[in-house]
């Protein structure tokens, strides 16, 4: 393009002063457009040695899935299958959310007819989906005259799935669980390792579980029984309405929440359960539940594509659709909340029997560093509104995990959700 | 290279001011029109600005250096200054292309770029010189046919112009 400029420029001008100093019949304005003939020329012959380059552009990454923050090295290696070009600019067009960290994605030399160039950088891209579209290709002929421009194309994805942090234990007590055996206590009497209760003997009941003890002071027989340990049904809800997920810094709120989600049920699908993801905002995104390392990443692909959306259907929590979720089994809630309709909300949900866990990332950690005193105030009222939310919902029997942004989620978990936490508090 | 561009675009409009010392009444108002135009020159090198009000800048200045040549300033000087500026500007235009490249290949093209410029520079010079100074009486169907062909390549050079601002 730059080429067609430069030779449309210097034609225009060269041919303005000739028509000029035909019209005027004045050979000093002739002789002005020599110049500019000779350069056009040039130009066109550069043009000319140029054109069509037979070039094969290929790039490579180091990775096409991983994971935030996780540096990623790309190579784009160029060939010229033509004949040589005297200097080859060529520059990967790399998308605007990826930023590069390392290295060049440019590079500028000769390059010979059979000769290869290769261009090495490394990218930190953010969360989401990326689209490597094509190289960017710039011809100098002869003298540096700039000829062809050309976009080679070689598209290439890569997908950055949200960061999960290692959560340690979360003690669930969902009051429904599933038939199969996995960590979860069921509140029922069988096969287990904690203590449950004891009931008298059936035929058929193991000897060795026999209660000798209550055998000896009443002469009846009673046997032991443990708690069964079952898998659970846990369905994850992240909110990505846009009004409760302000804007407060970068990365904001959302990006919090989404590890969080993730964490949570990258967790939760390790210890054997049957989880399932509803992202609330754009429209009722649902990763159907299932188990496993393919459910797993079912998961973190949606979440790798959850953005936060403003739309009036979803302005509140009311159209949760709680047909998805399996009765009476555990959800849990990822949201930095914002009203009182969302308190009510999760107070129905509670009532209907459902275990609530509500990991709520606090946005103000993440406010103003230095406010004015109308912010300072303004911050005030709203870190209290906030505490008064959350302590009513802790009061109808959520389990509220306040998690301070400048602080690793598994601290808060560790103290809040692990059954040694809760026994030390 | 923004630097070569700027000094030759800013040594142009030196030529172009001595030019009309032949013609004292000329000095002050194209002198000033041209450091005007080499500050306005400088100014839009340094903002970065698009290529247009580069061009722009251009065709003022070789607009100008038609007024002095046909007011009688020193043919040379003006050709010079008109080759100066040309290339100021090609130079310009060559520096945005190569912004996002390396530095060490930069300086090896800017090597390049200094070479086109003393060659086609010269090359130019040395063909207006000719032309200056070999007397030549055209005929007039050889004159309407070079004025036709001059036509046709302006109106072609504007459509490109225009066609790629539409696409």
């Amino acid at each position: 393009m730059r080429q067609r400029t430069r030779l449309s420029v210097g034609a225009l001008l060269t041919m303005a002063l000739v028509l000029t100093g035909l019209v005027l019949r004045r050979r000093e304005v002739l002789a002005l457009a020599l110049p500019l003939l000779v350069y056009t020329g040039a130009l066109a012959l550069a043009g000319l040695w140029t054109v069509g380059p037979r070039l094969v552009v290929s790039r490579r990454l180091e990775s096409h899935r991983l994971q935030e923050d996780t540096p990623l090295q790309v190579t784009l290696t160029i060939r010229n299958e033509g004949r040589s070009v005297p200097f080859l600019g060529c520059t990967d067009l790399v998308p605007a959310s990826v930023g590069v960290i390392d290295g060049q994605r440019s590079c500028l030399s000769p390059l010979a007819a059979g000769e290869t160039a290769s261009i090495s950088y490394a990218v930190r891209p953010a969360r989401g989906e990326h689209v490597f579209r094509c190289a960017s290709v710039i011809c100098f002929g002869p003298l540096a005259l700039p000829g062809s421009e050309l976009e080679l194309p070689c598209e290439d994805r890569v997908f950055v799935l949200p960061r999960v942090e290692n959560l340690e234990e979360i003690d669930i007590r969902p009051r429904q669980t599933r038939v199969y055996s996995g960590t979860v206590r069921a509140n029922l009497g069988g096969v287990g390792t904690d203590f449950f209760g004891c009931r008298d003997y059936a035929p058929g009941d193991d000897v060795r579980r026999i209660n000798w003890r209550v055998y000896a002071r009443r002469d009846t027989l009673v046997v032991n029984e443990h708690e069964q340990e079952r898998i659970a049904d846990v369905s994850v809800i992240l909110d990505a309405r846009e009004r409760a997920n302000l804007r407060l810094g970068e990365p904001g709120p959302f990006t919090y929440c989404v590890r969080a989600a993730a964490s949570l049920a990258v967790h939760f699908l390790a210890a054997g359960n049957h989880v399932g993801l509803l992202i609330y905002g754009d429209l009722l995104d649902w990763t159907y539940p299932g188990y496993g390392r393919t459910q797993r990443e079912r998961i973190l692909d949606a979440l790798a594509r959850a953005n936060p959306v403003d739309k009036v259907v979803f302005e509140d929590l009311r159209h949760i659709p709680t047909r998805l979720f399996p009765p009476r089994s555990q959800l849990v809630v990822v949201s930095p909340l914002c009203d009182q309709d969302d308190v009510e909300v999760l107070g129905t949900l509670r009532a209907r029997g459902y275990q609530i866990i509500l990991v709520s990332p606090n946005p103000f950690t993440l406010a103003l560093a230095t406010p004015t005193p109308e912010h300072a105030l303004a911050l005030r009222i709203l870190r209290l509104r906030r505490v008064l939310l959350l302590s009513t919902l802790a009061g109808i029997g959520v389990q509220v995990v306040d998690w301070d942004l400048n602080q690793p989620l598994a601290w808060p978990v560790a103290h809040l959700l692990s059954r040694h936490g809760r026994r030390g508090r | 290279m923004r630097q070569v561009a700027c000094v030759l675009f800013v040594l142009g409009s030196v030529a172009l001011s001595a030019a009309t010392l032949s013609t004292a009444s000329l000095v002050p108002p194209v002198t000033s029109c041209a450091a005007l135009l080499a500050g306005l020159w400088i100014v839009l090198l340094v903002r970065r600005t698009g290529v247009r009000s580069l061009t722009s800048t251009l065709v003022l200045f070789v607009a100008l250096s038609v007024i002095v040549a046909l007011a009688g300033g020193l043919p040379y000087l003006v050709v010079a200054a008109t080759i100066l500026a040309l290339f100021g500007w090609d130079t310009a235009l060559t520096a945005r292309a190569i912004d996002p490249f390396p530095p060490v290949d930069k300086r090896r093209l800017a090597r390049r770029q200094l070479l086109k410029v003393l060659s086609l520079g010269g090359g130019g010079f040395a063909l207006a010189a000719c032309a200056l100074e070999w007397r030549t009486r055209l005929r007039f169907s050889t004159t309407l046919g070079l004025g036709l062909a001059s036509l046709v390549v302006l109106g072609i050079g504007f459509r490109s112009l225009i066609g790629r601002r539409g696409e």
